[in-house]
């Protein structure tokens, strides 16, 4: 994969270049705002690392023309955690995860990951959790080569914690996700498909945690 | 350009009070002054002309039915004798025959009657005020009259006015003196205090002395005392925290410092990896501290006036809050849950109740021991919203609850890795939404709670 790596400060920057070359990928820097420009123009890349405190050229001016350009390549932002307040805004102008500084290396990485994954998976409609993988083309998941038996509201359910692995999805927007606009189904009925789930589930080691008055989570297994 | 409006100045202001009502008076006094003078002055000449008028009416006599004067030499003299006004004559029959003397006087007036005193009327002869006095004998077919210039009047009149203008005219004019420098005597010790304040440096709050200044400024100075007091508390507690904040700062810097330099001394690989270690443990500690220090300036009254405060859904906020905590959670083996439903609206800054909310599901999360259960809760009590975090931990001491708010104030005897500031964040943010922060054990005197009241956004409505 072919990444840049936006970022003036020296030390960050060296510190994320060695890091994801290291990985495997082919990482370009870019150290302001005009350079990062001039290469999103130019190369197609995978993903993108963008600072928002950016000399030359601001890093959400940076992210807008890219976005105005209209490519779907992913963008993990970087900010420091007081701009936050301001820069979550930056999420509307098109970034598709941020990061506050300082940042652990570690999560950095799976944050990566997890942007590339989600690239594949919307490219071939495939999402992997584990030994599990949820075909959102086709409607039906698999244990290994192994079919699940899964209604389709089940299936429903199964796909929208699979979207959203390691995130909680609370009941509402379950049952938004599987019932049209004239059907009625109670909240309740999300419990009986997620315990369903669950027995289905349980072969694959795959498990879905309850969590008081919030949701329900697909833990994200550990990552290879 | 508009010009600017002028200051009220209290010279200007006694000028005025001072000056209208005095200088009405002297308008009034003059007036009075002169119709009093002229009253007077016609007093002392009017009786000069009427005795006149008898003296020459006596030179009068009757021959054969003709009115004869015979004026001798000196009477003509007499009548000529004053220098500064003129004096004329007429005598006439009561029939109005003219006699003697000069044509041109007024004619009596018709009721004047024979023998009666003389009596004096103001009138003009050739265009000229004239004061006459008319007498006509008793039993006499005839009367006299004389006229005389007002020359002398005029002049006795003005002195009169003069004399009563001129102590008025004084008066005013001390008055206005007495003013310039009663207001400038008076302002002086007030120039002084400004004086005094304006060579002070920024540093020197000492209170300004109060025993100069005149009464009627002593609440202004009083309110002066105050504001320099309470600017003298909010720069220590500034100092101190500054100081304190140096000294957390410095403790996790030499601990990286001393672990950065064993790893370059030491050979061995697996020593230079414990150091490397403890260093991103270090530096995991001083980040969260400089982000908490971030946090509390920006909660702080000065920073929380610029809060951007709109009415917003505690339940959600918190419910999305707890939600975005759950991977710590679940990381440390913490069963986190949330209770609460429905709309109860506040007024607030989501960015700071985040922050507010992160700092207590943090030290509960970090307090309880795996398998302990923490739970955020948002409901109703009263006029207020309750948001609280309970956990199952080990809970605070009695004689902590209330230190716990203060800034770097640590749980004695606590091996969790913290700021100290977590809690006087929360406090701070809370007050800032005129609510309240407490710390109290759980149900059943198990664990911790911690609670913060916010006033209830008037825009939910009541229950049904």
């Amino acid at each position: 994969m072919r990444l840049l790596v936006v970022e003036d400060d020296p030390v960050i920057a060296d510190g994320l270049l060695r890091s994801l070359r290291a990985s495997g990928h082919a990482v370009d820097h870019a150290p302001d705002g005009v350079t990062a420009d001039q290469a999103l123009e130019r190369y197609p890349y995978d993903l993108v690392i963008l600072d928002l405190g950016l000399p030359r050229l601001d890093g959400m001016e940076v992210l807008k023309r890219f976005r105005g350009r209209a490519t779907a390549v992913p963008v993990l932002v970087l900010t420091a955690r007081d701009e936050l307040d301001d820069r979550v805004a930056g999420l509307d102008a098109g970034a598709d995860d941020y990061l506050a500084k300082p940042f652990d290396l570690p999560e950095l990485e799976a944050r990566v990951r997890a942007l590339l994954r989600r690239r594949e998976a919307s490219r071939n409609g495939r999402i992997d959790i584990g030994s599990v993988t949820v075909d959102t083309a086709g409607r039906c998941a698999y244990h290994g080569s192994e079919r699940l038996d899964l209604s389709a509201r089940e299936f429903g359910v199964l796909e929208l914690l699979a979207r959203r692995a390691g995130r909680v999805v609370s009941k509402e927007q379950l049952l938004d996700s599987i019932t049209g606009w004239d059907e009625d189904v109670g909240v309740n009925a999300i419990e009986v498909y997620v315990h369903r789930l669950r027995r289905k589930l349980e072969p694959a080691g795959l498990g879905i945690r309850t969590l008081r008055g919030l949701g329900y989570l697909i833990e994200k297994p550990p990552d290879a | 350009m508009r010009e600017a409006a002028r200051p009220p100045s209290l010279r200007r202001g006694l000028f005025v009070w001072l000056i209208a009502p005095v200088g009405t008076l002297a308008l009034v006094s003059v007036m009075a002054a002169w119709v009093t003078a002229y009253r007077f002055a016609n007093q002392v000449y009017d009786r000069s002309i009427s005795d006149t008028a008898v003296a020459l009416s006596q030179l009068v006599r009757i021959e054969n039915d003709f009115v004869v004067v015979d004026l001798p030499l000196q009477a003509q003299m007499m009548l000529d004798s004053d220098q500064r006004d003129r004096i004329y004559y007429k005598v006439a029959t009561t029939d109005g025959v003219f006699v003697a003397g000069h044509r041109g006087l007024p004619a009596a007036p018709r009721s004047i009657v024979p023998g009666a005193d003389p009596f004096c009327f103001d009138g003009a002869l050739q265009g000229e005020p004239v004061r006459t006095a008319v007498f006509a004998p008793g039993g006499g077919r005839y009367y006299v009259e004389i006229a005389e210039t007002v020359n002398k009047r005029d002049t006795l009149a003005l002195e009169i006015i003069a004399s009563m203008l001129l102590p008025l005219i004084a008066l005013v004019a001390l008055g206005a003196i007495g003013v310039w420098l009663g207001v400038a005597r008076g302002l002086r010790p007030l120039t002084a205090l400004a004086g005094d304040i304006s060579r002070r440096s920024a540093e020197d709050l000492r209170p300004v002395d109060e025993a100069p200044a005149p009464l009627e400024a002593r609440p202004l100075t009083r309110a002066l005392n105050g504001l320099l007091e309470r600017l003298n508390q909010a720069l220590a507690t500034q100092r101190r925290f500054v100081a304190d904040a140096a000294h957390q700062l410095r403790t996790p810097l030499t601990g990286l410092k001393t672990q950065a330099e064993l790893a370059l001394r030491s050979d061995d690989p697996a020593t230079v990896r414990a150091s490397l270690r403890k260093i991103v443990t270090g530096t995991d500690r001083t980040s969260h501290l400089v982000n908490q220090l971030l946090a509390l300036a920006r909660a702080e009254p000065e920073g929380q006036m610029r809060m951007r405060r709109h009415a917003i859904d505690l339940t959600r906020l918190m419910r999305d809050v707890t939600a975005d905590w759950i991977p710590r959670a679940l990381g440390r083996g913490i069963d986190l849950g949330f209770e609460g439903g429905g709309t109860l609206s506040i007024s607030g800054d989501p960015t700071l109740l985040r922050e507010l909310a992160g700092n207590l599901i943090d030290n509960a999360i970090a307090h309880s021991p795996p398998g302990a259960e923490v739970t955020v809760a948002v409901r109703r009590h009263g006029s207020d919203v309750e948001l609280s975090v309970t956990d199952n931990g080990p809970g605070v001491p009695g004689a902590e609850r209330e230190r716990v708010f203060e800034r770097f104030h640590r749980v004695l005897g606590s091996t969790v890795e913290g700021s100290g500031l977590g809690l006087a964040i929360v406090r701070q943010i809370a007050h800032g939404h005129g609510g309240s922060a407490c710390l109290e054990p759980g149900p059943g005197e198990v664990g911790t709670r911690v609670t913060v009241a916010f006033p209830l956004a008037p825009a939910t409505p009541p229950p049904a």
